[in-house]
């Protein structure tokens, strides 16, 4: 599907650019590191230290969308309780909000609306794409209203594919966003496809 | 009552500490240093305080409420979510809005964390942790702890946003509302002990009121005016803003009040400020109603401590368990139910107390 | 002949009411009422009276429908193009008796398409009149605010309409809106304040946007802007095939794991088309797992409402949730997944109940006995709570005659004392069959539409029950799950039916028009949502912020199934 009948293709293509670089993303790289030069031994045990704090600790952004965000909202409660991880604070603010959880469809009344929502948080900032539809506009991906997936609209960092039934997938795929390199196996991460 | 005080014995703390650092040498600059020193102490008590309970105690304890579990997975209990939380609010982009009053945005985090703490001075805390006990110790918590509601305000008026203009208005309304009861309910208990001044209120209290099956029985104002403590304990509910009345900042409606637009460490100058507000609320219903450190056993400071749990436990479960009243019949609840209330209690404590004594 | 979705076809016992030979009957004096206004007759599956009327006079003649016929429902506006029209269809019933329908259609010129508003008539004509201007391109004369309402204001082009290009690009910039009323002004009487609540915010329960004129803490003015989720639901349903392609749609409208019962709206409509009986055992089944659904849904509904009224994630959601969850859990043994369960099938369901059955039929009346307690509970916490009865008895007031006027259905509709449910008054799958009741509480008010979803999930427990038991005992050789149907599906070409099945929200309705392929040449979706949001403004205005997050949580809307 071509993304020509998009509406929001270039506005992405320049906040893909602003927020990356040339295909960079140094979300991570610090004033310090900048000033040190390339990755003494201090600063990366200190970045391992901020992977872990980022990783341990985050507030998620109370944001539902569609279908997904249904959820969602069974991570936060009782079943599946994410705040075993720390990450059980949905904030109503954007302003104090570390993960948005793209949790549906997008389509071209919201597209905007969401980059602003991203726009208002603060650095640095995950995405987690939540199923099909922020792939690829999932089922809805043929109609004409619907964008063809998040990363269109803003960067997404990670993926969960899967239609509704993607919750089982983002509790420690969530942690695992802000770790990025880190990959220690979480058996939370067995991707369950819907 | 006892016009005689019977804390003559209790020092201040910075005099202990300037005793024993041989400050007093110094004359009044070694006094200054040795207040600060106090004063350094006992805030960051009161901080570690906080930084337990944000993060974690209350996660916990909401959870228990609601059948989860809550953080378990970073350290021991989940405890160093603490250190997690911390770093990672701090390490934040501090997001400064466009058009925002400047001064004013900066301030009001300052002032809101700031009164709270600044409450804790003539607070005793037993075991001599007591930073000063002036005439008008009750005044002057008071007075700090509105302090608050004008960093509200500011905050509120200051950040550009109307849900924050709505927070920041809806929190004044609040806390001048309730404020009156809460002074006034104070004001009883002062008439029964005869002072302002906190380390008499505390040492009144330490008189055994009956002996219950060999057991005695303190008399705490909880126990010889537990009308006034049940009002002064809804006032302080609405003072710092939890359900069920909190209104200032109701999520659901409109978004996050006054604090919508703050982020990193304003945002954490704020969620501490909170939670200090709590315990201090907590201090003053445990210093005017509970006999301060008083307590079996445990060492007084223990006590004291908690005491401070005991209100922000309920402070919680309030949280959990009550719905939020609507903020015009918050307005009715304050000021045509409580202040009232308050007045008839006040009229009747004076009543009483002339007859007794 | 319990289960006979068809009620054209023959004489269907279980309904009480009007017998279909009457229902010829009743066309003729329908007929005879409108006498000139009528162009000619049609014949829709569901509605022997179907009118075709000029555009101008639609009025005239819904009046006196409405007032002489006692049509008051106005269930649904559709809005379709042939080749050499435009045509618009209003399709009436009563409250009193839903199986009584009229549809007026109303084919306006092909160049030039305008028609009457019905929007003085029927207030709910307002918003799908908009809907059908937005997506087809009609237009309605006389109608008080005709603008987009599910695309953005920048659109070009009516999507739904022959001659649209999907492949060409659409600007859609971020707009600051503009106050409704006024420039935030201030005089001596009033001064408001513009507030934009949505799309993104905690209490608008997903993406609807309400433009919001506050004066101080009172709402002065109220409009809900939908289409955030706007995800093209009719396109893609027109695009899927009748055997398998549609089905799964069905489960994104209401999401709220309410999925079963939207994909038995479109089985029944579309059972309804291609005349396919569905066997008696799948009919139970279908019962059993629609109400498990039901549960589901109101226990979210009574748990996001709590979160709006007590303002955190606090007992009561999760509470909620934690029954939600049981009941997930049976659906998901059935079904095999949580949410978008794809179950039904035309002429049935996809499979039988899971091996080994007992587990099954332990595992569901484990829940069901778990359920008194529950709600016990929920009873306890929240509806004899002084502070939830101070919030919400006599708040959000919507009266009868305003709730009919906008077609509300459902829970809402109970909920303001209006007396109806289809699975009673026009009964499809096992229903009429089994022993339970209709919940109305008259209080109009918000508390009055919790109790009912509080009540609702008792009965839905009843008949789960029921069920369960007739499952357990059905003969083993006579277990039959789907009936035979072919394997491609072409009914015949310009059949229409407009079909309705109780969802969780009230009256979800589709309308289908075949065109003699395998894919439906219209396809209507009828969401009580849409309706019920409407109401919110009538609900709302004069009330404080707080008042209008309950009454909006009240109304238990699902953007699904408002924007399609
Ligand atoms: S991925 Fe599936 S469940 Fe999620 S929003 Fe899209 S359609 Fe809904």
């Amino acid at each position: 599907m071509s993304s020509k009948d998009t509406p929001t293709t270039d506005a992405s293509t320049t906040t893909r650019d602003a927020r990356m670089g040339e295909g960079l993303d140094d979300r991570f790289n610090s004033k310090l590191r900048e000033a040190f030069g390339s990755s003494p031994f201090i600063l990366t045990k200190f970045d391992k230290f901020m992977n872990w704090v980022r990783g341990s600790s985050m507030f998620m952004l109370q944001f539902g969308i569609a279908c997904c965000s249904i959820e969602m909202m069974h991570t936060y409660a009782v079943k599946h309780d994410l705040d075993r991880f720390g990450a059980g604070v949905p904030r109503a603010s954007p302003r104090q909000a570390d993960v948005i959880i793209v949790p549906g469809t997008i389509v071209s009344k919201f597209a905007p609306r969401m980059k602003r929502v991203y726009d208002q948080m603060p650095e640095p900032k995950f995405v987690i794409g939540m199923g099909s539809c922020t792939i690829s506009g999932g089922p809805f991906q043929e109609g004409y209203n619907v964008v063809k997936g998040a990363e269109e609209v803003i960067p997404v960092d990670i993926h969960v594919p899967g239609t509704g039934a993607v919750l089982r997938t983002r509790p420690g795929r969530g942690r695992r966003t802000a770790r990025r390199g880190d990959r220690r196996g979480d058996p939370r991460d067995a991707v369950q496809l819907g | 009552m006892a016009a005689t005080p019977l804390q003559e014995d209790v020092t201040l703390l910075p005099e202990t500490i300037a005793r024993t650092l041989g400050l007093d040498a110094y004359g009044f600059a070694g006094q200054i240093l040795a207040a600060l020193i106090g004063a350094f102490i006992v805030g960051n008590v009161m901080l570690a305080m906080t930084g337990v309970a944000g993060p974690w105690a209350k996660r916990k304890i909401t959870a228990a409420f609601t059948d989860r579990i809550a953080v378990n997975r970073v350290g021991p209990f989940g405890l160093l979510i603490i250190v997690a939380d911390a770093v990672r609010l701090l390490s934040k982009e501090l997001i400064v809005p466009e058009n925002v009053d400047r001064p004013a945005w900066d301030l009001a985090p300052l002032v809101v964390a700031g009164s709270a703490l600044l409450g804790f001075a003539v607070i005793p805390m037993g075991n001599g942790i007591h930073l000063a006990d002036p005439e008008v110790g009750l005044a002057y918590v008071f007075a700090t702890a509105s302090l608050a509601s004008v960093g509200l305000v500011m905050a509120g008026y200051a950040s550009n946003n109307k849900y924050s203009l709505l927070g920041g208005l809806r929190a004044v309304a609040q806390n001048v509302a309730y404020e009156i009861p809460l002074v006034v309910t104070g004001v009883s208990v002062v008439i029964f002990a005869g002072s302002l001044r906190m380390g008499e209120i505390v040492a009144v209290q330490r008189e055994t009121l009956v002996v219950l099956a060999g057991v005695p029985i303190p008399s705490w104002f909880a126990i010889v005016n537990p009308f006034a403590f049940v009002l002064f304990v809804v006032a302080n509910l609405a003072e710092v803003g939890r359900n069920p009345f909190d209104t200032p900042e109701a999520p659901t409606e409109i978004v996050a009040g006054y604090q919508t637009e703050y982020s990193s460490v304003y945002f954490v100058l704020f969620y501490l400020g909170e939670f200090v507000h709590i315990f201090l609320g907590g201090a003053i219903i445990a210093t005017l109603f509970l006999g301060g450190p008083a307590g079996p056993v445990l060492p007084g400071f223990v006590w004291f401590v908690i005491k401070i749990w005991a209100v922000f436990l309920f402070t919680q479960w309030a949280r959990s368990a009550m719905p939020r009243v609507r903020i015009d019949q918050l307005m009715e609840i304050g000021w045509k139910g409580l202040l009232v209330l308050s007045f008839a209690n006040l009229v009747l404590t004076a009543i009483i107390v002339g007859v007794i004594a | 002949m319990s289960a006979d979705p068809d009620r054209t076809a023959g004489a269907d016992a279980g309904a009480t009411e009007t017998l279909p030979v009457t229902e010829g009957v009743e066309a003729d004096r329908l007929a005879e009422l409108l006498g000139d206004l009528v162009r000619r007759r049609d014949e829709h599956l569901n509605a022997d009276a179907a009118f075709e009327v000029h555009p101008d006079d639609v009025q005239e003649t819904l009046f006196t429908l409405r007032d002489e016929a006692g049509f008051d429902h106005c269930s649904c506006v559709t809005a379709q193009e042939y080749d050499d029209r435009f045509e618009s269809i209003y399709h009436l019933k009563k409250y009193d008796d839903p199986t009584q329908e009229v549809s007026v259609v109303v084919p306006t010129d092909k160049a030039d398409p305008r028609s009457e508003s019905a929007e003085p008539v029927y207030r709910t004509a307002d918003w799908h009149e908009r809907e059908a201007y937005d997506l087809v391109g009609i237009e309605y004369d006389d109608h008080p605010d005709l603008r987009r309402i599910l695309l953005p204001e920048t659109w070009q082009g009516h999507p739904l309409s022959k001659d649209y290009d999907q492949d060409r690009p659409q600007v859609v910039t971020l707009q600051e809106h503009a106050n409704p009323l006024e420039e935030d002004h201030k005089d001596s009487e009033s001064d408001t304040m513009f507030l934009n609540i949505g799309p993104h915010h905690p209490a608008t329960h997903g993406v609807l946007h309400l433009k919001t004129t506050l004066d101080g803490e009172q709402v002065a003015d109220v409009d809900p802007d939908i289409g955030y989720l706007h995800r093209c639901e009719e396109q893609m349903c027109q695009q899927g095939t009748y055997r398998h392609q549609i089905m799964p749609y069905p489960d994104r409208w209401d999401y709220i794991s309410a999925g079963l019962l939207n994909e038995w709206a479109y089985a029944r409509a579309a059972e309804d088309l291609a005349d396919i009986e569905v066997p008696d055992y799948a009919q139970v089944i279908r019962t059993m797992s629609a109400e498990l659904c039901r549960i589901a849904s109101h226990m979210l509904a009574v748990g996001t409402f709590a979160l709006d009224v007590y303002g955190d994630f606090t007992a009561i959601f999760m509470y909620a949730i934690r029954e939600r969850e049981k009941a997930q859990k049976v659906l998901e043994d059935l079904t095999g997944q949580r949410m978008m369960f794809n179950y039904f099938r035309l002429g049935g369901v996809v499979w039988d109940i899971p091996e080994p059955r007992d587990e099954f039929f332990e595992r569901a009346r484990d829940f069901l006995d778990g359920l008194p307690q529950a709600t016990q509970e929920f009873h306890d916490l929240l509806t004899t709570n002084e502070i939830f009865q101070l919030r919400c008895v006599d708040t959000g007031i919507l009266p009868p005659e305003t709730a009919k006027s906008y077609g509300a259905t459902g829970p809402v509709a109970r909920g303001s004392g209006i007396d109806v449910d289809l699975r009673r008054d026009d009964p499809y799958g096992y229903y009429d069959e089994l022993d339970w009741d209709v919940i109305t509480q008259d209080g109009c008010d918000n508390y009055a539409r919790v109790l009912v979803r509080l009540r609702e999930v008792e009965e839905s427990a009843k008949i789960i029950e029921q069920c369960l038991d007739l499952l357990e005992d059905w003969p083993e050789d006579d277990r039959e799950i789907q009936a035979n149907v072919p394997r491609t599906l072409k009914p015949d070409p310009d059949t229409e039916t407009y079909r309705a099945v109780e969802a969780a929200k009230g009256e979800l309705g589709i309308y289908i028009r075949s065109d003699g392929t395998d894919t439906p040449a219209r396809f209507k979706i009828r969401s009580p949502c849409f309706s019920n949001l409407q109401t919110l403004s009538e609900m709302a205005e004069g009330e404080y912020i707080a008042d209008l997050v309950a009454a909006l949580g009240s109304l238990d809307i699902v953007l699904g199934e408002v924007d399609r």
